[in-house]
């Protein structure tokens, strides 16, 4: 069912959603699940048809029209590369595509029209659930990173997994999506650490790899190889201008290793604490 | 500002909303193509927490138009409770959000039963 459906006048609506809830309520009853209210839904979904009635439309010419009127537009992707459904750590995954051209396949532009591809990624990393996770700490340095980071589900609440930045993922999402600048955000989290570890390559059997293997059975037998590096010990305040030296150099390392830009480093959770780097 | 991603680069939760938000006050659409009340986004605002599922954050900035595009999976009963909670913190949503005819629409089987 999709939002188009909204668009069938309301009787016609009514027995397209009754007959889709009596599909599904057979499918739920074959499978020993509890099905669903058909009035009730159809009282709810009529009352959410009168609301958002007014707000669906093909959103692909308005989207056409404003890129050939140059606006500026700004996609906004959910959860992270690693959990594409093609792409990810399958079968750990979400059910959409996340990556870059999942931009021009699910809101319909052209893959051409995007210039500009800002990779969003965490100082440390986290994960949510189950799936590899290569650089997952369980004890000490985990539990201080969700601490210190507050690390749990904005959704769910979940305490999120934690452990080091993984360079090899990294770069692996870098090339994926042609991301063209990195933004480092909860460099903060890492000012009490006094050394820091970064995942430079996997060892596989006797292999060394630079990039995520596609077999979730590989990812589950890598040993990171990590770069120790000495921590700065105190606040990186609030001016990623102004950061000491040794978090400048945690910075550089990343670029190097992942072979990207950080143009914005991003401290702290309020909105005046996103600064761009020099 | 050329027509611009913001793609997490790891396994989600990377602060993608701070960095939608700070670019994204330059923007005149932000648009969403993926994913449905599952992705939790959050802004804080001085004392005020937002956190969005479905909305594009970029409804905080009045000039921006908001586009839940193709792609996504929306849950129609929850997209009603976050534009009212939206609207209800005095931020005007009028004529400012628009949501695919493509997008896919969850039936409550999917989000907990309505029994």
């Amino acid at each position: 069912m999709r939002m188009c459906d909204f668009q069938l006048d309301s009787s016609q609506f009514e027995g397209y959603l009754e007959r889709k809830i009596k599909d599904k309520n057979a499918m739920l009853r074959d499978q020993g699940f509890r099905t669903v209210s058909s009035a009730r839904t159809v009282e709810r979904f009529l009352e959410a048809r009168k609301r958002l009635l007014p707000l669906i439309r093909d959103t692909r010419p308005m989207l056409w029209e404003a890129i050939e009127r140059k606006k500026s537009i700004l996609f906004e992707g959910a959860q992270g590369t690693l959990l594409d459904i093609d792409h990810g750590t399958y079968p750990f995954v979400t059910s959409s595509c996340v990556t870059a051209g999942g931009a021009a396949l699910g809101a319909g532009i052209p893959p051409s029209a995007i210039k500009r591809v800002i990779g969003v990624f965490k100082a440390y990393c986290t994960r949510v659930g189950n799936g590899p996770f290569p650089t997952e700490q369980k004890g000490r340095i985990g539990e201080k990173l969700r601490a210190i980071g507050n690390e749990y589900g904005t959704t769910t609440g979940r305490p999120r997994r934690c452990g080091w930045f993984d360079a090899v993922a990294a770069r692996t999402s870098v090339k994926l999506n042609g991301i063209t600048e990195i933004a480092l955000t909860k460099l903060d989290v890492l000012d009490t650490f006094p050394t820091i570890r970064i995942c430079t390559s996997y060892k596989i059997g006797s292999k060394e790899v630079e990039y995520f293997p596609v077999d979730t059975r590989l990812l589950n037998r890598s040993k990171p190889q990590y770069l120790e590096v000495e921590g700065w010990n105190q606040c990186t305040g609030s001016n990623a201008k102004a950061l000491p030296a040794k978090a400048r150099s945690y910075v550089k390392i990343l670029e190097q290793l992942v072979g990207c830009k950080i143009t914005m480093i991003s401290l702290g959770p309020e909105r005046r604490a996103t600064l761009r780097a020099d | 500002m050329p027509v611009s991603l913001v793609i997490g680069g790891q396994w989600g939760d990377e602060g993608k909303a701070k960095i939608v938000d700070t670019i994204g006050r330059r923007a005149d659409y932000v648009v969403r193509f993926q994913g449905g009340a599952n992705a939790g986004h959050t802004v804080i605002v001085g004392t005020e927490k937002f956190k969005f599922h479905l909305v594009p954050s970029g409804i905080l900035y009045p000039h921006i138009t908001c586009i839940l595009g193709g792609g996504m999976v929306i849950d129609p009963l929850s997209l009603i409770g976050e534009i009212d909670e939206i609207a209800a913190r005095g931020i005007d949503v009028d004529g400012r959000i628009f949501v695919s005819g493509q997008a896919h629409v969850v039936l409550p089987h999917r989000s907990g039963g309505t029994e």
